[in-house]
């Protein structure tokens, strides 16, 4: 099964050159079409919804002041650009060892429904979901990222990077290997030792 | 070794299930709106000054080249008005001497 790396098939490249005009609604158009994704594979990295838009936030700042500087010209896909920024500032996050602020567990910050959730300013604040369904869905990917991290939390940072990339974001060898920057080989040992962990774990459970 | 083979397609299901579970997730309903905010000011000027900017800095960059070089313009420029007015006598003069002698005894009061 191969996955779409990415969601939004929309071209988003003529946005880059009306943001290296100072375009700033274009740039706000660049986040709603690429922040879900790119919080999901940071989530999937780090284990933390908060402390993943903390990285996306950073990225998205990194981003920004690459194109109006012109360092990103735009012969790059940009989400595709975006997406390594991303796995980068999620592997800086995991070195960094950073404590998560915000609890994992589903309900805690938002209502049982998430239709609705209190800021801790106490203002409240529209719910993202369009749906109930929606909303439940978001709950249980919750709880699901929080056991996800259990697992991945016995797992070197390499291996773990590694294993997220392949299984959860469908990646081939040759594009993560591309993605951090080492050789394909070096990310089939990695993957190889990150399934014998888990099933020494296993065995041993 | 089948036991093996069972625990590593047990893995597989599990990660396969927690990619389906974790794919609902969404960012907070203000993100982007903190992202924006976030965004450095800065940065807010558009690229083509800044770009300009930076060449002409680039260029001024060392006032040892910068200063010699606005010098010799001025010079150059100075050279060739002069010429350029000389140019102008001698056309004039040789296509009609009366009339340029006329227009330069103008040009000479005006000043």
């Amino acid at each position: 099964m191969r996955m779409d790396v990415y969601e939004v098939e929309d071209d988003l490249q003529p946005l880059v050159a009306r943001i290296a005009q100072g375009d700033q609604a274009a740039f706000e158009t660049l986040v709603h079409a690429t922040s879900a994704r790119l919080v999901r594979l940071s989530s999937r990295i780090v284990g933390d919804l908060s402390a993943a838009e903390d990285v996306v936030q950073e990225s998205y700042v990194k981003a920004y002041q690459a194109m109006m500087s012109g360092k990103f010209d735009g012969r790059a896909k940009v989400q595709t650009w975006l997406y390594r920024i991303v796995t980068n500032g999620s592997i800086d996050w995991l070195r960094r060892g950073q404590v998560a602020g915000r609890s994992l567990v589903p309900g805690v910050g938002k209502s049982a429904t998430g239709a609705e959730a209190v800021s801790p300013e106490g203002e409240a604040t529209m719910s993202p979901f369009a749906t109930a369904e929606a909303a439940v869905a978001a709950v249980e990917a919750r709880a699901a990222l929080a056991e996800l991290t259990r697992w991945l939390n016995q797992l070197p940072e390499e291996q773990r990077v590694a294993l997220v990339l392949s299984a959860l974001e469908g990646q081939s060898n040759r594009e993560i290997a591309a993605l951090l920057g080492c050789s394909e080989g070096a990310v089939e040992q990695r993957l190889v030792r990150a399934r014998t962990t888990l099933r020494k774990l296993r065995e041993q459970s | 070794m089948s036991k093996r083979r069972n625990v590593d397609a047990e893995i597989a299901q599990d990660l396969d299930r927690l990619r389906a579970a974790t794919h609902g997730i969404v960012p907070s309903a203000n993100f982007a709106s903190r992202v924006m905010a976030a965004l450095p000011a800065s940065s807010l000027l558009p690229a083509a000054s800044s770009k300009s900017s930076s060449t002409l800095f680039a260029v001024g960059r060392s006032w040892r080249v910068a200063v010699p070089m606005a010098i010799g313009a001025a010079l150059a420029s100075l050279l060739w008005a002069r010429a350029a007015a000389n140019n102008y006598e001698i056309a004039a003069l040789v296509s009609d001497p009366v009339q340029a002698q006329a227009e330069l005894a103008l040009g000479e009061s005006a000043w």
